[in-house]
């Protein structure tokens, strides 16, 4: 019987791609490329003096390589860039949380992550700047550099930056053993040569970021808002907001656009874990039962069958008819819980929990946030994500008129153009805290609204697939749960 | 507040600085860089107004130094910098322990199962529990 592990991310003979399957957290791609790699030595493709080859030099690439190398299989990994890990390295604003993706299973806190009735223990258990973690792996890269210089203490693994994967080319040696690959080895040289692998493993991420127009018909002259991991959007955790940013547009329904409503809305720019022990110490303060035990066990319970139905509704079929009515069903198996207890609490206890709970900016009516969805519902996004979002929405309705939140769902940006005399949009950060004059169009057609001062621009479209280096079948277009992970 | 050495937090790996404002940023990227070993990462804490100035990628001289920049306010600098030491404690704690762990679990003993989390993570699982 072939290798479940194996079969889920085979391109082509010896050849895995660990970006074509999503999802795209680092804590996945950890627990992914570690599955791959202990099934590539069970099966036997690596090992015996057959090397593993990598692309990319992110987490996921680095930790094939090492977990390799500690079973003494030598590895190479090509990188791009010069840095290792350096995408969520320079990214010290924003801060992953591997707990808050299985929220409301039992194990969301447990820092491990359960598999064949077992935990593995998460290299990062708890939320963290995605700088911090970069820098736990480089040093972990350093102290293994060490062990290296140590005579068969573990494989040798070698780093080859500016090196362009694109430029080798793969092919069976005709052995029906080994993998040859054949292109320029040295970035300065562009002699090619041949070395041999038992195998290669693809963890180039999953493509670029869409952040402006698309199809770009010129109607947002040229608007690209921050991107997620690039880009200082100016929200800094525990500080206001720039006094610059005080008009806010969000577009998008899944987990980014989520996430960014949370920092802009929520004081200290909580989202995720954090923000949810927050709401739960302001409901505990409260005294009343209601509020204490928000959300109840039957409330997880009903979340957590709708986010399992989700699922595999959009990973299974994503393209089929009927998967949005079965996101629809999702979205109201948590809005329905969530509007209809905070619709009954008593407004006085509300009104104290928003005091706490939002930031001093839309509590003062200095901050307008306006939240653009293409569908009747946000889409695809973790629960905790889309139960925070639902409980800041729902407060914010409760508190009118005095915070101003409003969704616009079934709508799109039409129009984007700079409302400062001068002020091109040239750039995504030159236009971070610029005015400009967004219109929202529903996609009946009737209603356009328009957004005279918009100072902060966020778009969470999504991610522009990859070409992918090995070829082979076209990408899994959304997010397959961890919990598919073959056993 | 710049005065060389005493200006800095370190622990192996990892050498974070402070700035108060951007015109203390060359100076902080000086003295982050004379305290470190060459792999070792740095981290300059900046002050808000910086984001507020700044926005976008971080800049191309301080990303060619391999320098990363934390906006932080203005008024928690240091504590903000000491988090950060904190957390980067725990992370290579973690990330050293969970690999060997891990490898543990699927190479030569099945039935482990690790159970050593760190006091902030019981205390979220105390507080989720209450």
């Amino acid at each position: 019987m072939p290798n479940q592990v194996l079969a889920l991310h085979r391109v082509s003979p010896r050849c895995y791609d660990l970006s074509r399957v999503r999802t795209g957290n680092v804590r996945d791609q950890l627990l992914r490329s570690t599955v791959i790699v202990n099934a590539l030595y069970s099966e036997g493709l690596i090992g015996n003096g057959w090397p593993l080859l990598v692309y990319g030099a992110g987490p996921a690439g680095m930790n094939a390589a090492m977990l390799a190398a500690e079973r003494r299989i030598d590895a190479v990994v090509l990188e791009r860039t010069q840095k290792l890990f350096q995408t969520i390295f320079l990214c010290a604003w924003r801060r992953v949380d591997p707990t808050e993706y299985d929220w409301p299973h039992a194990h969301w806190l447990s820092g491990a992550f359960p598999r064949s009735g077992k935990n593995i223990p998460l290299s990062q258990p708890y939320g963290m700047t995605a700088f911090t973690l970069a820098a736990a792996w480089r040093k972990k890269w350093r102290d293994f550099e060490n062990k290296m210089k140590v005579p068969d203490l573990v494989g040798k693994v070698e780093v080859l930056h500016g090196v362009n994967a694109n430029n080798l080319t793969l092919s069976d040696t005709g052995l029906g053993a080994l993998l040859s690959a054949t292109g320029p080895w040295d970035a300065t040289n562009p002699a090619r040569s041949t070395r041999h692998f038992g195998a290669v493993l693809s963890c180039i991420g999953y493509g670029d970021e869409l952040v402006g127009e698309e199809p770009r018909n010129g109607r947002w002259n040229n608007y690209a808002g921050p991107r997620f991991w690039h880009d200082n959007d100016t929200v800094t955790p525990n500080a206001p907001l720039p006094r610059t940013i005080t008009n806010v547009v969000i577009s998008g329904g899944g987990d980014g656009a989520m996430q960014d409503f949370q920092r802009l809305a929520s004081s200290q720019a909580l989202f995720g874990r954090e923000l949810y022990t927050k709401l739960r110490q302001l409901l505990r303060e409260t005294g009343l039962d209601a509020l204490r035990s928000f959300p109840n066990p039957d409330q997880r319970l009903r979340f957590l069958s709708a986010e399992e139905t989700g699922r595999r509704a959009f990973s299974w079929a994503p393209d089929r008819y009927g998967v949005p009515d079965a996101m629809a069903q999702w979205h109201d198996a948590f809005a329905g819980p969530v509007d209809a207890a905070v619709a009954s609490w008593p407004d006085k206890v509300a009104k104290a929990v928003a005091d706490k709970l939002f930031r001093t900016e839309l509590l003062d009516s200095k901050l307008k946030i306006r939240w653009v969805m293409q569908d009747p519902t946000p889409g695809y996004a973790y629960a905790l994500n889309r139960f925070l979002s639902l409980v800041l929405l729902a407060l914010a309705r409760k508190c009118q008129p005095s915070l101003d939140i409003t969704v616009h769902n079934s709508s799109s940006i039409q129009t984007i153009a700079p409302a400062e005399a001068g002020h091109e949009c040239v750039s995504a950060p030159g236009c971070i805290g610029k005015k400009h004059v967004v219109l929202i169009a529903p996609r009946c057609g009737h209603g356009a609204t328009a957004i005279e001062e918009a100072d902060l621009i966020i778009i969470r479209h999504g991610l522009e697939p990859r070409p992918q280096l090995l070829g082979g079948r076209l990408p899994v277009p959304e997010q397959i749960s961890p919990f598919d992970l073959p056993h | 507040m710049m005065n060389g050495e005493i200006a800095c937090l370190s622990e192996p790996g990892l050498v974070i600085v402070v700035a108060e404002d951007d015109n203390e940023l060359q100076g902080a990227a000086d003295i982050l860089d004379k305290n470190r070993a060459p792999g070792e990462s740095g981290l300059i804490i900046v002050s808000q107004d910086y984001a507020a100035n700044h926005p976008g990628p971080i800049p191309d001289w301080l990303l060619e130094r391999d320098i990363a920049i934390q906006p932080s306010h203005h008024q928690n600098l240091w504590k903000t910098a000491a988090d950060a030491l904190a957390d980067y404690r725990r992370a290579v704690r973690f990330t050293n322990q969970a690999s060997a762990e891990g490898m543990r679990y699927h190479l030569e003993d099945p039935d482990a199962e690790p159970d050593d989390r760190d006091q902030f993570t019981q205390a979220r699982e105390t507080d989720y529990q209450r």
